[in-house]
């Protein structure tokens, strides 16, 4: 009798041991995101800090209507499908039946018209709503949207851009900037906000296991501040991380996937074009002259780049310029347009009146993808523009300090920089122009001094005919290329890389994330968005687990063991002292 | 007496170990434009090269021959750390002994503003002012010299209070010297070895505070600057360039510094009787 008693507790015990030892394979998959700034906002639509990062920290949470991957077609996301009616000058789409917002509510049609009448009533950086004139839920699951201009960029500028809010919280939100409660981040995307520390600058996300196209298969994600991002994949802190170009090899070797991005990020020089003697074209012109875009890309980028033309709109972007106007580096042309505007050459420098010729620059760490990197272009430039007689005083400052102070027009030249120039060429429009009623953006160059300039832009959102369009675009490249609102100086090429252990393929979307942010973290690269795709996520994920980090594993084994041990010991004592069990 | 603490400070060996080092890099820092192999501004070399025999300790990321660079960076600090000690020194002697003797209401405010200044943490200011105002290296080193002088001032005082009531400056004052005459004649010269301290360890500070602001990035990038060759090193290490880029300022600086502090540590130990070993 004891002895079958104890046959059945050992095989209990075994049981046991086997089962805890499964529960370490199911270990929760987290992957971590390691970058170098940390701080992008809270990642909710209102409260993310306007640049690309801070767009894909709340990317995660809020879905879109429609979307973008690694090819040039728009994709479903909460509309499955969708029509342009020319007559009526509307969209109507019609949204997925299953989507959920993360604390149990469906994704309704009301919930879309409620967020472009909310985003109307309180612009919302990233979108600009003045051509949606209203819009209408039809039924459960299809709204239409009434235009009042046509708008050539809908799919991708709003479509895909404007994170749809849910009606049952925000309705009662006056002020979307103030609104930090918990239901700011009620999304409908595949993960659910679980922290953000501002001191810390890190996020944590939770897979958001009714999500409309299948649970993530990462349970976890985190963004991390790391100072030294190349070091945290190396030590195994980050799962994925911006590396520089000169350690490309190194992680290749190292056994990490290494992705390098389109040239979808300038580095600009902005130009206050109201003050005096920037407000000349043809001082704008003779600085292009003197600025030698080949030596930042040699010097600066170390060749890991690309100069950039004049016309803003990336050259490898689908809709670049054939025949932009180019500005070689040629520094007598410069001297020769300086001096045509009355300034005197005396002892290297350009003086008018007695004064000299002196530019202050304002210069900031800003990298690709808002990544914080040593700068360099401020030397070159000063040295490129002290050849041409013009004093250059250098004032180093923080990338938003920069920002705010080129918002202020308290600036002569900054060095800044900005993504987006691979996507839709409405971005021409975005950092020319100051769109009426919107956040001015530290980008824009909020040039209007060119009647022509105006109404191509104007052409380039509403032309409806694709050819027309393109027409525009070119010919709007030319104009800004001859006026230089702003110079884009170069393309750097960005490296990011990634552990393929992780089980995550991440890629580069086209034309860049949303409205084109050259970021390679694209919330589709952790979910099944199709059967291809998943049979191929199944398959790494396999992987993965059979890879998984042994330390995970280690905590729950080893206490089955002693656990194990423990209970043989006290089988064999209850024995010997005769006691029955 | 003073022909008698030179002898003396010539037999201490930390005064004349820091006294050495020190005159090895003010030689260095004086002729880097002649020493210097290269401009140290010319950055069309290539990049990340490593030592040779044309670029002693290779060349940065941008370009710039990493030798020529630490000349001219070792001569911003010890410009700096000169010019602020001696502002600096100026100030706090002038207030210190004029306080003392002058007394009454003048003493009060002078002491006051001193013990206000004192409380200040003065890195904290500079910073302030270095971020918002970002003025010029010049501008800088008169804002460093106005927020130090108080420590040198409150010992200044103090000793001269204690020379105030000796027999020889009464002496002279019966016998109608001027304030200014005592002042110049007969306190100054006195005060010389608590000067020589204040003025050492005023530079030991402005060399630091200097490194340290550019290291945040707060100088104009194109001054040459041990701290800002500093910062720049360090983004690079995971090229190993430490040794040949990181290294060689960070020995600078800290050999700058030492030599500074031994010879504070000398005159202390010369001139004040408690701190005699033999």
């Amino acid at each position: 009798m004891t002895g079958i008693k104890q046959k059945l507790i050992l095989s209990l015990i075994i049981c046991l041991c086997m089962f805890s030892s499964t529960a370490g394979a199911v270990a929760e998959k987290e992957i971590r995101i390691s970058d170098k700034t940390g701080d992008w906002g809270h990642p909710s639509p209102y409260l993310a800090y306007s640049r690309g990062p801070g767009y894909i920290r709340m990317h995660f949470i809020f879905d879109t209507l429609v979307w973008k991957n690694e090819t040039p077609d728009i994709m479903p996301l909460l509309a499955e499908e969708w029509e342009y009616i020319s007559e009526e000058n509307t969209y109507v789409f019609n949204l997925v039946k299953n989507a959920k917002w993360h604390d149990g509510e469906p994704v309704t049609a009301r919930d879309v018209a409620f967020t472009i009448e909310y985003m109307k009533e309180h612009p919302y950086g990233w979108v600009v709503l003045n051509s949606v004139d209203r819009a209408e839920a039809i039924d459960e699951h299809t709204v239409k949207i009434y235009m009042s201009n046509p708008y050539a960029p809908f799919m991708e500028d709003i479509g895909g851009t404007m994170p749809i809010l849910p009606e049952h919280i925000w309705k009662d939100v006056e002020n979307p900037m103030d609104y930090v409660e918990p239901g700011a981040f009620i999304g409908s995307g595949p993960f659910k906000y679980i922290d953000f520390n501002k001191e810390h600058g890190t996020y944590q996300y939770e897979a958001f296991d009714e999500y409309y196209l299948g649970k993530p298969f990462v349970d976890s994600l985190i963004f991390v501040k790391n100072g030294d991002t190349q070091m945290a994949l190396q030590r195994g802190e980050a799962d994925f991380a911006p590396i520089t170009p000169e350690m490309v090899e190194t992680f290749r070797e190292d056994g990490f996937t290494v992705i390098a991005g389109p040239h979808y990020w300038n580095k600009k020089l902005m130009i206050n074009h109201n003050k005096e003697p920037l407000d000349n074209i043809v001082f704008r012109q003779a600085l292009a002259y003197a600025i030698d875009q080949d030596e930042f890309v040699d010097k600066s980028l170390r060749g890991h780049g690309k100069a950039a033309s004049y016309g803003l709109i990336s050259s490898e972007s689908l809709w670049a310029g054939p025949d932009v106007p180019d500005y070689p580096y040629d520094p007598d042309r410069a001297k020769e347009l300086i001096t045509s505007l009355g300034y005197e050459w005396k002892n290297n420098i350009f003086t008018k009146n007695g004064e000299p010729l002196k530019l202050d620059v304002l210069r900031s760490m800003i990298g690709i993808g808002g990544q914080t990197i040593p700068d360099r272009d401020s030397e070159i430039l000063k040295n490129q523009l002290e050849k041409v007689g013009i004093q250059i005083n250098l004032i180093s400052l923080e990338p938003k300090i920069v920002d705010n102070k080129v918002i202020n027009w308290e600036f002569e030249l900054a060095i800044s920089g900005h993504g987006g120039i691979g996507g839709d060429p409405k971005i021409l429009y975005d950092m020319t122009v100051q769109v009426p009623e919107t956040k001015a953006s530290p980008n824009t160059a909020r040039y209007n001094k060119s009647e022509e300039l105006n109404r191509l832009l104007d052409d380039l959102i509403h032309e409806m005919d694709p050819a027309k369009r393109r027409e525009a675009v070119f010919e709007a490249q030319n104009i800004y290329a001859r006026e230089l609102p702003a110079i884009s100086l170069y393309y750097p090429t960005g490296y990011y890389a990634y552990d393929p252990d992780a089980g995550v393929e991440w890629f580069y979307t086209v034309g860049g994330v949303s409205k084109g942010i050259p970021i390679p973290q694209n919330k589709l690269a952790l979910i099944r968005p199709n059967a291809q795709k998943s049979a191929d996520m199944e398959e790494i994920s396999e992987t993965a687990m059979q890879t998984e980090k042994p330390a995970s594993k280690t905590p729950i084994t080893p206490s089955s063991a002693v656990f194990a041990i423990l209970s043989a010991f006290y089988i064999k004592r209850s024995k010997r002292s005769g006691r029955i069990i | 007496m003073h022909i008698r603490s030179l002898h003396q400070f010539k037999k201490n060996r930390i005064g004349m170990t820091g006294l050495a080092i020190l005159s090895f890099l003010l030689i260095t820092a004086v002729f880097a434009p002649v020493l210097a192999p290269h401009n140290p501004w010319d950055y069309s070399f290539n990049c990340f090269q490593s030592p040779s025999k044309e670029h002693l300790l290779g060349t940065n990321d941008i370009g710039y021959d990493i030798f020529s660079e630490l000349l001219w960076a070792l001569r911003t600090s010890v410009l700096f750390g000169i010019s602020v000690a001696a502002i600096a020194c100026t100030i706090g002697i002038l207030t210190g002994v004029s306080a003392a003797l002058v007394g009454g209401l003048y003493d009060a405010i002078i002491m006051r503003i001193a013990d206000a200044l004192l409380a200040i943490p003065s890195i904290l200011i500079l910073i302030l002012i270095a971020a918002y105002f970002m003025p010029s290296t010049f501008v800088l080193i008169i804002t460093l010299s106005l927020i130090t002088w108080q420590t040198v001032a409150r010992g200044i005082r103090a000793q001269t209070l204690s020379l105030k009531t000796k027999l020889h400056i009464k002496a002279a004052r019966n016998m109608g010297a001027s304030t200014f005459y005592i002042m110049h004649k007969h306190i100054i010269p006195e005060l010389f070895p608590l000067c020589a301290i204040g003025f050492v360890t005023k530079a030991r500070i402005a060399v630091f505070m200097e490194a340290g602001l550019a290291f945040l990035g707060i100088f104009d990038p194109t001054t040459k600057s041990l701290g800002i060759m500093m910062s720049y090193a360090m983004r690079y290490l995971y090229l190993d360039v430490w040794f040949n880029w990181l290294f060689p300022p960070v020995i600078s600086l800290s050999m700058l510094i030492i030599s500074l502090a031994f010879i504070a540590y000398a005159i202390e130990e010369i001139f004040d009787p408690r701190l005699k070993v033999r």
